[in-house]
């Protein structure tokens, strides 16, 4: 197989949409994991590009990173903060709370 | 391929051909073969790309700066006073305020979540940024004209949202969150209307390229004709889109102190309130392309001037509107975008689709 410039670039796009999703996982925070998953689906929608289907592209974006996206972000933020763990406004509450008993 | 890249392709080969022999006088080896390298044609392309890139950038800025311009003066002819009087004609007011933020220190607050906060406003600029290369100014000066090149721009548009949201959960503050919420919904609520005029214009053209839309307005007939209730949605939801005053709930001063962007400073605030503008310059720039016909116009101005003095009527009645109006809450925000704007949106496209299946067009 010879590595050609296209081959290239799809392998690095590749690589980073892999290791995007892996980071969905792996990131504590919930809301980081959803920049994640917006970095994954933008990684998917180049993939679209190397598949010479550009329509696809760009309704992966308008639809994925503009609508799906934001709906996760809507679900998360509209539930109770006390669910998810460790973004840095929960700490600091907790803070406030472990200092208020302390006293 | 239009003029644009013709002329700057040429340049950039004179220019490259400069250093080229510059490298060659030195006498050393490497040097020289550096030079050829420079010569060849992928290298005069990416230069050349870059160049075009960077004049149509720094011209749509301007342009946008001429928008605040506008709409101080008009603003102020609205209130029964001159409006800023900096400068001649008060232009300077623009370059004074630019300063001003420039000078300013670059604060992160302490509880944010630091990476997210610099990315959001990053990726907020960038989109920005993006959308001015989707605009043609005339069949002669573009940068690209791609066949879903108004696709690419709604496409980039969808990156607004997201990177609103983010940089108002960031920056850790409740007056940011509400702002970023309030942003976040109006947008998708209004991109749907926008989007199903988008398509009736599609449907009548047979075409996603402006360049294609506006060739088919100049042999047919300007779309707000036979689309004019397209054409008042389309200016409603863009108003909403650029979050100008009847729907500035996203940084309703008297609520949120400066909506999602209250805790960013220096000129990343500076940028992102111009990027209003920017925005509305866009919008008004699709709204000309896709509307009122484009370059299209009596040849005795050039095509370029015909499209920018249709744009700055259209910012004209987006400063009325903003001028006559008050802000509208946020319930009726979402009831005007899905109960009243999308009705519409698909009466206009029943319409086109009316049109074209009796062959008017």
């Amino acid at each position: 197989m010879v590595l050609t410039g296209t081959l290239l670039f799809f392998l690095i796009f590749g690589a980073l949409t892999i290791g995007c999703a892996a980071m969905v996982i792996i990131s504590k925070d919930i809301v980081r994991s959803v920049v994640w998953l917006a970095a994954t689906f933008l990684g998917v929608a180049i993939l679209y590009v190397f598949l010479n289907s550009e329509y696809l592209f760009l309704i992966q974006i308008l639809v994925y990173v503009g609508a799906i996206n934001v709906l996760i972000l809507f679900g998360i933020m509209l539930t109770k903060r006390r669910m998810v763990g460790g973004d840095a406004c929960e700490e600091y509450e907790q803070n406030i709370i472990k200092r208020r008993r302390s006293k | 391929m239009s003029n644009l890249y013709i002329e700057l392709t040429n340049f950039t080969e004179w220019l490259l051909g400069l250093v080229a022999a510059l490298l060659d006088w030195t006498k050393l080896g490497f040097l020289s073969d550096f030079g050829d390298w420079l010569q060849t044609a992928p290298v005069v392309d990416f230069v050349s790309t870059l160049l075009v890139a960077v004049i149509f950038l720094i011209t749509a800025m301007m342009f946008g700066l001429c928008f605040i311009w506008q709409e101080r003066k008009t603003l102020g002819r609205f209130m029964d006073r001159r409006g800023t009087q900096v400068g001649f004609l008060g232009f300077f007011q623009n370059f004074a305020d630019g300063i001003k933020v420039i000078l300013k220190e670059h604060i992160v607050p302490k509880d944010s979540d630091h990476l997210l906060f610099e990315l959001a406003i990053f990726a907020y600029l960038a989109s920005t940024f993006m959308l001015f290369g989707c605009i043609p100014y005339s069949d002669n000066f573009y940068v690209i004209d791609v066949d879903l090149a108004v696709l690419l721009g709604i496409a980039i548009f969808a990156f607004g949202p997201f990177s609103i949201l983010i940089g108002g959960w960031s920056s850790n503050n409740k007056f940011t969150l509400i702002g970023g919420m309030r942003a976040a919904a109006q947008l998708i609520a209004l991109e749907i209307p926008l989007l199903l005029c988008i398509v009736s214009v599609a449907v009548l053209t047979g075409d996603l390229s402006f360049v294609g839309v506006v060739t088919w307005q100049e042999e047919n007939i300007w779309l707000i004709v036979p689309l004019c209730i397209g054409a008042l949605t389309f200016f409603i939801a863009a108003i909403g889109e650029s979050e100008r005053i009847p729907f500035d709930l996203p940084e309703a001063e008297a609520e949120l102190v400066e909506g999602w962007a209250t805790e960013y400073g220096d000129v990343r605030w500076g940028l992102q309130m111009a990027s209003d503008y920017f925005r509305a310059y866009i919008l008004c720039g699709l709204f000309t392309m896709l509307f009122l016909g484009g370059w299209a116009g009596p040849e005795f101005i050039w095509a370029e001037a015909w499209y920018l003095s249709k744009t700055f009527i259209v910012f004209f009645f987006f400063i009325w509107v903003r001028a006559a109006t008050v802000r509208i809450r946020t319930d009726q925000i979402l009831k005007l975008g899905w109960r009243r704007l999308l009705p519409l949106a698909v009466v206009n496209l029943l319409i086109a689709v009316a049109l074209k299946v009796a062959g008017v067009f």
